[in-house]
């Protein structure tokens, strides 16, 4: 709580000109620690109150530190990846962008309403922008009103570095572009196993049938839908073919053939189950709700050693 | 959202006798709050199976004891727990078992209230995955001790010694077990000659942490012959429950505000 006072206070003051530093502590901390204000209304207010133009071109926000809600937000991030699509908005064709950007503190995704002419990899300024959340997930958004730059290439960690997995536990996991997180599979959802894909558009088929595309003769595949709950926080993870493999010892082709001896698709599912209660160590992408995994290993930990240097600290 | 599996020693779930509703209709999720104040709707363990038994009347109902080094946590599997159910009729105890299920709270009589669980799923697991599981609680509940709400420390009285002390204990059990298992042979040998400990054989084991191989068809009785000096002592709640009828329901114990935990 204290942290936030001096967050607040920090960001209060930039804006701020020839007043009492105390008394504008003393008027965030009672907003903020006695009336629980978030401390961007608090910051807003104070700054408001004394006559300062809330001065956005001044504050430079760490992306880590970016909340739901905002107005005015002004970040310095490398642009990780980027993508466009044509939407229709009042039967006029526009451009929309969306993609993630990051800094030292952490990744967020953007979607620009207006052009966006900055690539993979290039550092960008971002002025006055806004967030809100979508699918769950924050979402900073670049509309008319927001000012784009080309930022200086230096100001950011270098793409390979941002892009690299971040040691996170599994709650943090949406803060990060790429997270490694240790954790137990203490579930197994429904639609892990044996699976058929459309041959078409390559999604998961439910019985014989592809939403989109009907009755088609679907490719097999393997996947594994799992829990992993590190004790602070759970979140689904998606296990592609070859991981599945690895961490089932289940083959394709083995499942295929368990499933036509027993004439029933399921029990590979089942089957898998047995990987629960297991620990390990995964990295990979949040993408919407779905950790997709990259690779997995055991945890490089020795669970003696671990307990000797606990010990230690009781 | 799904409930986060919450990770608790069997020492201080049984120790519970504080359950939560968070929201006043029927589906609102329900928290058996812990002494350090962890919030459990989900509890997942990793323990050893000592024992099963069908104590259902007309249907199955199946109660198992998982042991970890600090006490038992008492599973209770009935038809609305198939997969669990189906596993507790089949295994044979003793064996280690991964376990993830719902925080429960039953009250037989206004005297005693026994924090159980309602397994979702029941797997075979090894000792390895339990040792982790003891060192990832410890962590867990050091840091719930660092900083234990005042509504929880007003309820129970929370003894931080205690705690620390039960977290000491089950880690303790995390290092010896390797020494024995590693340098069991050797240990003879020392015997032997007079002497236990300070031999420089002691420290084979300490050399390569691959040792500790993932390997769940390694299960059996060798495994947890260390155990039997760890099972807690039974007590009076236990002879109070296996008396009267146990129904998959539970009563709460206890209505609090807790909503700012």
């Amino acid at each position: 709580m204290v942290d936030k006072v001096n967050e607040a206070f920090d960001r209060a003051i930039r804006s701020l000109e020839n007043v009492d530093e105390n008394k504008i502590r003393k008027e965030l901390e009672e907003l903020i620690l006695n009336y629980k204000v978030p401390v961007d209304q608090a910051v807003t207010t104070v700054v408001r109150k004394y006559g300062g133009e809330f001065n956005q071109s001044l504050e430079r926000r760490k992306i880590i530190s970016i909340g739901d809600e905002e107005r005015g937000v002004n970040v310095v991030g490398r642009i990780l990846s980027k993508n466009e699509r044509d939407i229709v908005v009042e039967g006029e064709e526009r451009k929309v962008f969306s993609g993630t950007i990051a800094d030292d503190s952490g990744a967020i995704n953007f979607t620009s309403w207006k052009e966006f002419p900055f690539q993979k990899g290039d550092v960008v300024k971002i002025n006055n922008a806004y967030t809100r959340e979508w699918r769950d997930q924050l979402e900073l958004q670049i509309g008319d009103y927001t000012d784009l730059q080309k930022g200086q290439d230096d100001s950011v960690a270098e793409l390979k570095e941002l892009t690299s997995p971040k040691k996170v536990s599994v709650n943090d996991v949406g803060d990060v572009y790429a997270a490694e997180v240790e954790a137990t599979i203490v579930d197994i959802q429904e639609g892990s196993g044996l699976i058929k894909r459309c041959p078409k558009c390559n999604r998961a088929m439910r019985g014989e049938e592809c939403q989109e595309h009907g009755d088609v003769k679907g490719n097999p595949d393997l996947r594994i839908k799992a829990i992993l709950d590190d004790g602070l926080g759970c979140v689904q993870a998606i296990f592609p073919l070859e991981l599945t493999e690895d961490l089932t010892d289940i083959s394709l082709e083995d499942a295929i053939k368990k499933a036509e001896d027993a004439l029933d698709r399921t029990v590979v599912e089942k089957e898998m189950k047995e990987i629960i209660g297991k620990t390990i160590l995964v990295k990979g992408r949040l993408i919407g709700n779905n950790f997709l995994v990259d690779n997995f290993s055991n945890p490089k930990w020795d669970p003696k050693e671990k307990a000797k240097k606990l010990i230690e600290m009781v | 959202m799904r409930e986060v599996a919450k990770r608790v020693f069997a020492g201080e779930y049984r120790e519970s006798d504080l359950m939560v509703k968070d929201g006043e209709d029927e589906f609102s999720p329900s928290y058996v709050i812990t002494p350090t104040g962890e919030r459990c709707n989900r509890l997942f363990i990793v323990g050893v199976l000592t024992e099963v038994q069908d104590i259902g009347e007309s249907s199955e109902l199946y109660r198992a004891r998982i042991s970890d080094p600090t006490g038992t946590f008492l599973a209770y599997a009935g038809n609305f727990q198939p997969e669990a159910n189906r596993f507790l009729s089949e295994i044979e105890p003793p064996s280690f078992v991964a376990l993830s299920g719902k925080a429960n709270i039953y009250e037989p009589d206004e005297n005693t209230a026994i924090a159980s669980i309602r397994p979702e799923i029941i797997k075979l697991s090894n000792e390895t995955e339990r040792d982790r599981w003891i060192v990832r609680t410890a962590q867990l509940t050091l840091e719930r001790l660092s900083d234990i709400d005042k509504d929880v420390r007003d309820h129970y009285d929370t003894d931080r010694k205690k705690y620390q002390d039960m977290v000491k204990k089950a880690l303790e059990v995390v290092i010896e077990e390797v020494e024995n298992d590693v340098t069991e042979s050797n240990k003879r040998l020392n015997i032997e000659e007079g002497y236990v400990s300070d031999s420089p054989s002691n420290d084979v084991g300490e050399e390569d942490p691959d040792e500790v191989k993932d390997d769940r068809k390694d299960i059996g009785p060798k495994d947890i012959v260390n155990d039997e000096d760890k099972e807690p002592k039974e007590n009076t709640e236990d002879s109070d429950e296996d008396n009267k009828e146990d129904k998959d329901e539970s009563k709460e114990v206890e209505e609090w505000d807790f909503s700012n935990i």
